[in-house]
This record gives structure tokens, C-alpha cells and sequence, in this order.
């Protein structure tokens, strides 16, 4: 933990440093829902209750990583397909799939 | 004679859940900070931890005890001493657990009787002071009581060489959080989110949205 220091110079002149906390480093890996569930005890059957929960309340506009991973599950995601000034590939819908369009591999 | 059965791998996880850490929550259970208790959840599920807390533990004469086992569990403490006013109820006194449970880490820690590391949390800058002043010479990280002054602290005091979650990612759970909560609350018969059922759920919760953040193709 860091401290601010007061300094005095030749007798005369006094400052303060606040230096800057030092972060901490973290180097366990990340949790998985498997960790959080068995450390706090609570069952696989509750887990999968609370996925539910959860996918009634994710909306896909607000998680653009589950909007792209459910599209990309279901094969709806069109790479060479791209709007004018835009380096990302878009999403298709189904129909579009339906009709023959180019679809990624 | 001793009992020599060896301890099945399941209970050993249950007892050190793998190399993930966890971290300790010291934070007051008053609906004022619903808010930030849920920003807690977020960002600490968000750097990849397990938010442990005492509402975990039961009501009992052992509590003491094993607040002090669930502290020596976590490798982190957060210890948020923004509630020092007094409170409604008859007798108005403060709220003591909070630097009490600082000072149990702190005791843990000095003892080496842990590898432990602790953080100090307030709402305003320089009241811990005042109102704790042995801490004098601490870092105290300010969040000035709003949800996005948690995530930005806990940018400050956590680095991951992996992965840095984004004030941005840990909103984005907080808002999830707040989303689910009233169906968590009647899933649980409650009306509070500060029990330990609730407390569990939207710890799952978090970690299953901060995972999917983690990982986008799992």
C-alpha cells in the first residue's frame, strides 16, 4: 500500500507525493460457471434454472458476443457480405440463407 | 485411530475450488446499496473471481468462526466502508461489521496465517480519515457511491495479463443482473436481494454471462 510522503528538502521546503496505486496482478485463471457453482453450492439443476433466467433476459441488442454466437450457431453468419465502409462481416437472416446467397464455410 | 480415508477429489474441490480465486465482498445489506451490490457481483465476475460474502453464512454461534474460515478461503477482500451514518431503526447506531471484518483480514493477513490481499472501498474521498484513521497512509478506492465508479476502481485495482475486462463488459452484466432480478427475488420467495439463495443465483448468473464474454465460442 502506498503512502503520501511528506518530504522536506534541506530543512526548508515541504511537499507532498501521492504516488500511484499499484494495481494487483491477477494470475489464477478466470472462473468457470462449474467454480462459482460448487464453491457457493449450488446444484447443476439450479445452474441450468438459472440459464434460463438468464437467456429469458439477455436481449440481443444489448450482448452483441451472444448475438453473434447464436447466429453463428445457427449458420446465419455471411462473411463476404459486407456494407459500404464497414470491415465487419453482417448478419443474414434465414430467409436470405434461404435464397441462396453466399453463406461463410 | 485416525480416520486415513482418503478425501474424494469432489470434496477437495468443494473445499479449493481449483486454482480460481475468489474474493471476499465486505459490503453493508441495506436496499440503498442494492445498486452497488449488484455492481460488486458484475465486476468481480467480470476479472474472472468468485464473490464470496457473509451472507453466505447462516445465523448462528459459530458465525464468527466461519467468517473468519470464509476469509482465509479468498485470496482478495473488498471492504467497502461507504455506510458509516447511523441507521433508522431504534437504537440509531452505525454499522460496525464492515471495518470489523476489515480488521479480521487484516488480522489473518498480518498473522501470515493467509496469502491474502485486501482493498478498502468508500464513496468519499478522504472520510476514512476521518472515520477509521489507522488506515492513514492505505489507498482507499473511491467509487463516489455510483455503479460505474465500482467498475472504474476495480479497473484501478485489478490487472489481468489475459483478459482486462471493460467498464463497458462489466455494465453490460451489471445490466443483466438488474434485469434477472426480480425473477431471481420470486424464484427465491424474496424480497431482498441480501440472502444467501439470492446472493448465489446472481453470482451464477454473472459468472455465466462473464464467461460468455470470456469465451465467445464456447
Amino acid at each position: 500500500m502506498s503512502t503520501a510522503h511528506d518530504l522536506e528538502v534541506a530543512g526548508r521546503v515541504s511537499f507532498i507525493i501521492n504516488p500511484v496505486p499499484q494495481p494487483i496482478k491477477v494470475r489464477g485463471r478466470f472462473a468457470t460457471v462449474r467454480d462459482t457453482a460448487e464453491a457457493l453450492g449450488v446444484s447443476e439443476s439450479r445452474v441450468r434454472g438459472l440459464i434460463d433466467v438468464l437467456k429469458r433476459h439477455t436481449r440481443d441488442d444489448a450482448n452483441p458476443v451472444s448475438r453473434y454466437r447464436r447466429a453463428n450457431r445457427a449458420g446465419i453468419v455471411i462473411a463476404a457480405k459486407k456494407s459500404a465502409g464497414s470491415k465487419h462481416a453482417e448478419f443474414a437472416t434465414p430467409k436470405s440463407k434461404a435464397n441462396g446467397s453466399k453463406t461463410s464455410r | 485411530m485416525p480416520n486415513s480415508r482418503p478425501r474424494s477429489l469432489k470434496q477437495t474441490a468443494r473445499k479449493h475450488p481449483a486454482s480460481a480465486e475468489s474474493v471476499f465482498l465486505n459490503i453493508p445489506y441495506d436496499s440503498q446499496f442494492e445498486n452497488l451490490f449488484l455492481a460488486y457481483i458484475a465486476a468481480i465476475s467480470a476479472f474472472g473471481f468468485i464473490p464470496r460474502a457473509t451472507l453466505e453464512i447462516p445465523s448462528s454461534q459459530m458465525r464468527l468462526e466461519r467468517i473468519l474460515g470464509l476469509i482465509e478461503q479468498c485470496q482478495y477482500s473488498v471492504h467497502d466502508l461507504s455506510r458509516v451514518q447511523l441507521d433508522r431503526a431504534h437504537p440509531r447506531t452505525p454499522r460496525f461489521n464492515m471495518p470489523f471484518e476489515l480488521g479480521l483480514a487484516i488480522g489473518l493477513e498480518r498473522a501470515a496465517r493467509i496469502k491474502h490481499v485486501w482493498v478498502v472501498c468508500e464513496s468519499e474521498a478522504h472520510r476514512v480519515q476521518k472515520s477509521l484513521s489507522d488506515l492513514n497512509g492505505t489507498d482507499i478506492y473511491v467509487h463516489d457511491g455510483t455503479i460505474r465508479g465500482v467498475f472504474r476502481e476495480f479497473g484501478s485495482i485489478f490487472v489481468r495479463n489475459s483478459r482486462q475486462p471493460t467498464v463497458r463488459e462489466m455494465m453490460s452484466i451489471y445490466q443483466i443482473l438488474r434485469r434477472s432480478l426480480r425473477e431471481v427475488l420470486a424464484r427465491a420467495g424474496q424480497t431482498s436481494p441480501f440472502n444467501a439463495r439470492v446472493f448465489r443465483d446472481l453470482c451464477v448468473i454473472a459468472s455465466l454471462n462473464a464467461n460468455g464474454l470470456d469465451k465467445p465460442d464456447s
